[in-house]
């Protein structure tokens, strides 16, 4: 069962922007992330200010501008999402593959939790993968010297 | 040994193996060029193709360069000789040729075009066929009949039937008989392409007065009676919205079927349906692209639908959807109806 109150931060690159465009994560199948309700994206040395609700997972879905199309175009919300994160993946110019995609709550919803960006520090990256904190200590953190040593350790299982 | 001798056998050993490759493409890009032309109301053309046999392939490897004729044009003919593969598509008359040549744009990377023989080209008649080189476009290079065969290109001449008449016998003349045509039968041949090209707009002439305005095959632009194909649908949306030719063919084809769920059975049903909101097609677009920077052409025409047809749009698609919860995409729907409405009205306010 999910935990709202469990956020896992993955390593994010490219895809803070993109969910800040499209609502979702895209990310290679099967991924888990143990009993987060949550995920908030570490870069440029920070996790950013917001923690959005993970909605739904599909682990496993064909990305392709025939599923984007169908997908779209559906009278079906989810499925509208869906492929509303996959057209924008593919405009993003992901190549056509097997993807895991994850809907969120969007960043400007109630649902997702807003803190001050949690800066890093250290000499090496917070996370080159993923790792887990709890909500209010992402909400009171400082910086990720705050956040405990018990909040996870890089994740590589999830991967 | 001479030279031409060596280049002869290096040749033939080269391609003799390899033209199994060739012939796989050809029987499966000839099907892909019938479905294309099927999906796009064109399935009344003729489609012819061949693979060089490999006398003819050493043959065209062996042709001298035209600058220095003690060499060769081809320096690797295994990659400079493109016409390995070829197809021909024969259409009744000369108007018929541009919505081919369209449709085979929307549906295939277009490597090079030629117009042999174009009108403004030439003082005197002679030959004349559109040449293309197409390459299939990326989205369609993993289908297995296409395994290891994606990067291939094919030759396709589109001419008439008259065009086609005249060609196959000028060619018969030149390469299929113990000697060269005189110059009196050359100029024979060249006013009898003069006439076949009188007869051609003749022939149109005739047809457009007895009221069959339209080419036997597609139009280039959709008329309102038109029936809804992928092709006429990319033309429509390519006219309201704009930017079709950035958007992929396999989108349309997703939008044809929603046409077809919405009970739209022609382009007229589909600009009443519409109902005005094609006017604001620039605000639509801007107010869809402010939240969703990457929809496309298509995106924004359903966006159109959904706001034109309100309750219809939803009611009608329901009968053929498979929607969990009723209730859910219902308000989903409405509320994002009334965003894009708000938001429109504040493009254009």
């Amino acid at each position: 069962m999910q935990d709202n109150d469990y956020v896992v931060v993955v390593a994010a690159g490219t895809a803070w922007g993109f969910y800040r465009l499209s609502g979702g994560y895209v990310c290679q199948p099967g991924r888990t992330f143990q009993n987060a309700g949550r995920m908030a994206f570490y870069s440029n040395r920070q996790v950013h200010g917001a923690a959005a609700r993970i909605e739904r997972v599909i682990p496993s879905v064909e990305l392709s501008q025939a599923q984007a199309a169908r997908r779209t175009l559906s009278l079906d919300p989810t499925e509208r999402r869906v492929g509303d994160i996959m057209t924008a993946a593919l405009s993003d110019l992901w190549s056509e593959r097997e993807v895991q995609i994850v809907l969120l709550s969007p960043f400007h919803s109630e649902e997702t939790v807003r803190f001050e960006p949690v800066v890093h520090r250290g000499a090496h990256a917070w996370t080159q993968n993923q790792r887990y904190a709890r909500l209010d200590a992402l909400m009171s953190a400082r910086s990720t010297q705050d956040l405990t040593a018990h909040d996870g350790q890089d994740d590589e299982a999830g991967l | 040994m001479s030279e031409r001798e060596v280049r002869a056998r290096i040749v033939r050993a080269w391609y003799e193996p390899a033209r199994w490759r060739f012939l796989a493409f050809e029987s499966a890009v000839v099907q892909h060029l019938r479905r294309a032309l099927a999906s796009g109301e064109l399935a009344n053309v003729q489609v012819e193709s061949r693979t060089k046999s490999v006398d003819s392939f050493v043959a065209k490897a062996l042709t001298a360069d035209p600058v220095n004729p003690a060499g060769f044009k081809y320096s690797h003919p295994e990659t400079e000789i493109v016409d390995a593969v070829g197809a021909r598509m024969i259409v009744p008359l000369s108007t018929d040729v541009a919505p081919v040549r369209d449709l085979l744009h929307e549906r295939y990377v277009v490597e090079e075009e030629e117009a042999r023989g174009a009108a403004d080209q030439l003082e005197v008649p002679g030959y004349q066929s559109l040449h293309l080189l197409l390459r299939l476009r990326k989205h369609e290079r993993g289908a297995p009949e296409f395994k290891d065969m994606a990067d291939m290109v094919v030759e396709v001449q589109v001419r008439t039937i008259l065009q086609h008449a005249w060609a196959s016998l000028q060619h018969d003349l030149a390469y299929k008989t113990d000697r060269p045509p005189t110059p009196s039968l050359k100029r024979r041949l060249t006013a009898l392409a003069g006439v076949l090209e009188l007869a051609d707009r003749e022939f149109i002439q005739v047809r457009e007065a007895h009221g069959d305005v339209e080419p036997i095959v597609a139009v280039g632009s959709a008329s309102r009676g038109e029936k809804l194909t992928p092709t006429s649908v990319r033309k429509l949306v390519g006219n309201v919205v704009g930017g079709a030719e950035e958007t992929d063919q396999i989108w349309f084809d997703a939008l044809t079927s929603v046409l077809g769920e919405l009970e739209l059975h022609n382009v007229g049903d589909v600009l009443r349906s519409l109902a005005g909101w094609e006017r604001r097609a620039e605000a639509v677009t801007a107010a869809v692209r402010e939240t969703r920077p990457y929809a496309n052409a298509v995106y924004v025409f359903d966006a159109m639908l959904r706001l034109g047809m309100g309750e219809q749009y939803f009611a009608r698609r329901l009968e053929h959807a498979n929607v969990d919860q009723h209730p859910t995409a219902r308000r989903e729907f409405d509320r994002e109806r009334g965003g894009l409405v708000r938001a429109v009205a504040a493009l254009v306010d």
